[in-house]
C-alpha cells in the first residue's frame, strides 16, 4: 500500500516507547532510522547510517564526544548539566545497538566527569579531556582514547570507529522513549536557550548586526531565510564587518595548534588567485578558528583561508577538465588519422586493382 | 569552550594603552624642554590624523590609532626649539610617504613615524639640533667632538646627567617605565626591545676602552642618552614594521641596535635610531619574507 501523501510523516512513526534493555538490535536500530537522528556536532551525518557503515566494520568502539571545540559555545557543556542521564543512556543503547567492545565518553569538565561515573558506576568509560582546540576533534579523540590512528584516506565509521556528538546520543535515547527531539540547544551569544528546529535563524538574535551560524570562529554566514537545524548548535554575531587592518602582530601564527604560517596564508589569499604551493598547508587547516579568536583586528582568518581553498580547488578542476579535453582532442586526432591511412590505404589498393584489370 | 591563550586587547585598545605609555615621557618632556614641546606634539599628531583623514577619505582608518601614535612620536623625537612647520611637514610626509602610499596600515615597509623624521632629520638638519639657553648640546654631542680628551675629563661638563645625558635620563627613564608597562600587559614582546638594549650595550662594552681618549663612553651612558628607551619600547616594537618570531625579534633588535651605536658615536648625525630603524626595517623581507613563494 502506498503511503498517504496527506498524512504527516511524524504520524506514521510508531512513537510508543520502548524500553532498550529488553529491545532488540533490530527494533533499536529500526527507531533510530525512522526517527531521522543526525550528527548534531555540526556535520549533520544521519546516525543510522554511521551505524550500519560501523556495524559491517569491527572493533565497534562507540565514543561520545563531549568536547566543545567551538570557541565560546557551551551548548554541549549545559545539555551535560542538565540531561547527563538521557546522554548515557544514549550511549548504553547504540553501544548495544554496535555490540561494541569499548564504550567511551569524553568530557571537558571534572564536575560532569564526576557526575558521570556516579551514573554509570564505571571508571573505564569516562575520559576526562583537557579543553582545547584539537581534543575533540574526531580523528584526534580517537588517538587519544584508544591509541587507533585513521588513515587521512578513510573515515573513522569505515575503521569501526563511531564518534557521537552528546547531543546526538541525547536525540537517540529521546527516540527510543518515543519522544523525537523538536528543538535543540544553541548558544546565542554567550547564553544558552532551548530552540525549536525550525524558527527562521534571522528572528533569534534581536539585533540588526549581520549574524554566523555556528560560533563566531568557525561559523558561516546564513543563506537566505534559513531555520535553525539539528546541527546548528551556535549563532552568533559576526564580528568581522568591523575588521580593522593586518598589523602583522603575529598572533594568529602563535594561536595556531598545528603551527601553519596563518599570516602568510592570508596574505596569499588576499592575492585571490589560486596558489597550489600551499596546497598541503591548507589540507593541515582542520577549521578549528583558533586564528579567529586571536586576531586583535578581528579579521576572519578562516573565511580567507577557505575561500582560497575554494580557488585552489575550482583551479585543479579545470587542470583536470583541460586535462581531459586534451586526452579527447588528442584521441580523436589519433583515430581521424588512422581513419585517413586506412581510407588512403584501400583506395590505392582498388587503383592497383583496376590497373592489374587494364 | 573558552579560549585561555589570546591577545588582551584588539588592535584599538593597544594603540589606546601606547598612549598611556607614552604619557610619563610626555610629561618629563615637558617638564624639561617647556610648554612648547606641548605645542610640537599637539601639530604633529592632529597633521598627521588630519593626512590620515584626507588621504583615505573615511573615518574607519583612524578607529585604529595609528596615525595617533605616528604623530606623537614623531613630536616626541622633535627638539623644542623647532620651527612650528617642521612637525607639519614630518607628520604630513610621515604618513603620505611612509604609510599611504604603501597602501595603508599593516601593508607599509617602513615605521611611518621615522621616514617623516629622518625626513625632515636629512632636509632640515638646522632645525633639529638642541642649541639654546635651555638644553645646550646634547651630551652625545660633546662626546663625539671632544677632542681627543679622556672620558673622566670632561664628565662633569654641564651636559651630562648623573649617569647618562642631562634631562634625557630623565626622559629615557620615564619611556622605559612606559615601556615596562606595555611588557607587562603583554602588549610588547619583552624580547624585542631587551634585544635592542643589548645591541647597544655589547658594542659600547667593547668601545668603553676603559674610559681613554677613544672611549665612546659607558653602556648605560647609551642606554640613558638620546633616543634609546623611545626607540626600544616605542618604535622598534610596531608590529607592522618589526618581525614576529622570538629569533628574529632578536636579530632585529640587536641590529637597530648596534647600527644606531655605529652611527651615533661614528655617523654624522647626532642621533642615530632613525637610520638604524629604516635599515633594520629594509631587511625585514629578507629576515621574516611574509609571502611563501607564489606558484
Amino acid at each position: 500500500m502506498l503511503a498517504n501523501p496527506l498524512v504527516m510523516p511524524s504520524a506514521e512513526l510508531n512513537l510508543q516507547p520502548i524500553n532498550w534493555e529488553r529491545a532488540t538490535v533490530e527494533v533499536l536500530y529500526e527507531r533510530i532510522l525512522d526517527s531521522e537522528v543526525i550528527g548534531m556536532g555540526g556535520a549533520g551525518f544521519p546516525t543510522a547510517e554511521k551505524i550500519a557503515i560501523a556495524r559491517k566494520h569491527p572493533p565497534n568502539v562507540v565514543i561520545a564526544n563531549g568536547m566543545e571545540t567551538d570557541p565560546g559555545v557551551c551548548s554541549d557543556q549545559v545539555l551535560l548539566e542538565q540531561h547527563l542521564q538521557d546522554v548515557l543512556e544514549g550511549l548504553r543503547i547504540v553501544a548495544k545497538v554496535l555490540d561494541a567492545e569499548h564504550c567511551y565518553i569524553a568530557l571537558s569538565t571534572e564536575e560532569t566527569v564526576r557526575s558521570a561515573q556516579t551514573i554509570l558506576g564505571d571508571k573505564e568509560t569516562v575520559r576526562y579531556l583537557k579543553p582545547t582546540f584539537q581534543n575533540g576533534a574526531e580523528r584526534e579523540l580517537i588517538q587519544i582514547l584508544t591509541g587507533h590512528v585513521v588513515k587521512d584516506c578513510s573515515f573513522p565509521a569505515h575503521e569501526g570507529y563511531v564518534v557521537l556528538n552528546v547531543h546526538t546520543l541525547f536525540a537517540v535515547a529521546r527516540a527510543v522513549s518515543g519522544t523525537p527531539l523538536t528543538g535543540r540547544l544553541v548558544t546565542i551569544d554567550q547564553d544558552t536557550r532551548w530552540i525549536n528546529f525550525g524558527t527562521p535563524v534571522a528572528n533569534v538574535l534581536e539585533s540588526d548586526e549581520p549574524i554566523r551560524v555556528g560560533c563566531y570562529a568557525t561559523g558561516r554566514r546564513p543563506q537566505e531565510n534559513e531555520v535553525l537545524t539539528a546541527e546548528i548548535n551556535a549563532l552568533s554575531i559576526d564580528k568581522s564587518v568591523h575588521a580593522l587592518a593586518c598589523i602583522h602582530c603575529g598572533w594568529c601564527d602563535k594561536a595556531c595548534p598545528r603551527h601553519l604560517p596563518v599570516e602568510s596564508l592570508y596574505l596569499i589569499a588576499q592575492q585571490q588567485e589560486p596558489n597550489s604551493s600551499v596546497q598541503d598547508l591548507l589540507d593541515r587547516c582542520n577549521d578549528c578558528g583558533a586564528c579567529v579568536v586571536a586576531c586583535p583586528s578581528n579579521i576572519h582568518l578562516l573565511d580567507h583561508i577557505r575561500a582560497l581553498r575554494q580557488s585552489n580547488r575550482y583551479e585543479q578542476e579545470r587542470i583536470l577538465r583541460a586535462e581531459r579535453a586534451r586526452t579527447r582532442v588528442e584521441a580523436r586526432e589519433r583515430r581521424l588519422h588512422a581513419q585517413a591511412i586506412k581510407a588512403d590505404n584501400t583506395r590505392t589498393e582498388r587503383l592497383q586493382q583496376e590497373h592489374r584489370w587494364k | 569552550m573558552e579560549v585561555k591563550d589570546r591577545p588582551r586587547f584588539l588592535t584599538t585598545g593597544v594603540m589606546v594603552h601606547v598612549v598611556i605609555a607614552l604619557l610619563p615621557g610626555i610629561g618629563v618632556s615637558v617638564w624639561f624642554f617647556g610648554p612648547r614641546m606641548l605645542i610640537v606634539l599637539m601639530v604633529s599628531t592632529f597633521a598627521a590624523v588630519a593626512t590620515e583623514l584626507t588621504g583615505t577619505r573615511s573615518v574607519k582608518t583612524i578607529r585604529d590609532g595609528s596615525a595617533v601614535i605616528t604623530g606623537m612620536l614623531i613630536g616626541l623625537c622633535l627638539p623644542p626649539t623647532v620651527a612650528i612647520w617642521v612637525p607639519l611637514v614630518a607628520a604630513v610626509s610621515a604618513i603620505t610617504f611612509g604609510k599611504l602610499i604603501f597602501g595603508g596600515l599593516g601593508k607599509n615597509l617602513f615605521n611611518p613615524a621615522m621616514v617623516g623624521y629622518a625626513l625632515v632629520l636629512v632636509a632640515f638638519p638646522m632645525q633639529l639640533v638642541y642649541l639654546d639657553g635651555v638644553t645646550g648640546a646634547t651630551a652625545l654631542d660633546v662626546l663625539k667632538h671632544r677632542g681627543g680628551q679622556e672620558l673622566s675629563q670632561f664628565i662633569n661638563h654641564p651636559a651630562f646627567g648623573v649617569i647618562g645625558a642631562k634631562h634625557f635620563e630623565w626622559l629615557n627613564l620615564a619611556f622605559l617605565i612606559g615601556g615596562l608597562y606595555l611588557v607587562i600587559l603583554r602588549i610588547v614582546p619583552w624580547i624585542l626591545p631587551l634585544s635592542v638594549l643589548i645591541g647597544v650595550a655589547i658594542p659600547a662594552l667593547i668601545f668603553y676602552q676603559g674610559g681613554d681618549a677613544n672611549s665612546v663612553g659607558t653602556p648605560w651612558f647609551h642606554w640613558f642618552a638620546g633616543g634609546t628607551m623611545l626607540t626600544a619600547f616605542f618604535i622598534a616594537t610596531d608590529p607592522v614594521t618589526s618581525p614576529s618570531a622570538k629569533l628574529h625579534q632578536i636579530v632585529y633588535g640587536s641590529f637597530v641596535g648596534s647600527v644606531a651605536f655605529f652611527i651615533r658615536c661614528f655617523g654624522a648625525w647626532a642621533d642615530g635610531f632613525a637610520f638604524a630603524i629604516l635599515l633594520a626595517n629594509a631587511f625585514l623581507p629578507i629576515l621574516e619574507p611574509k609571502n611563501l613563494p607564489s606558484r
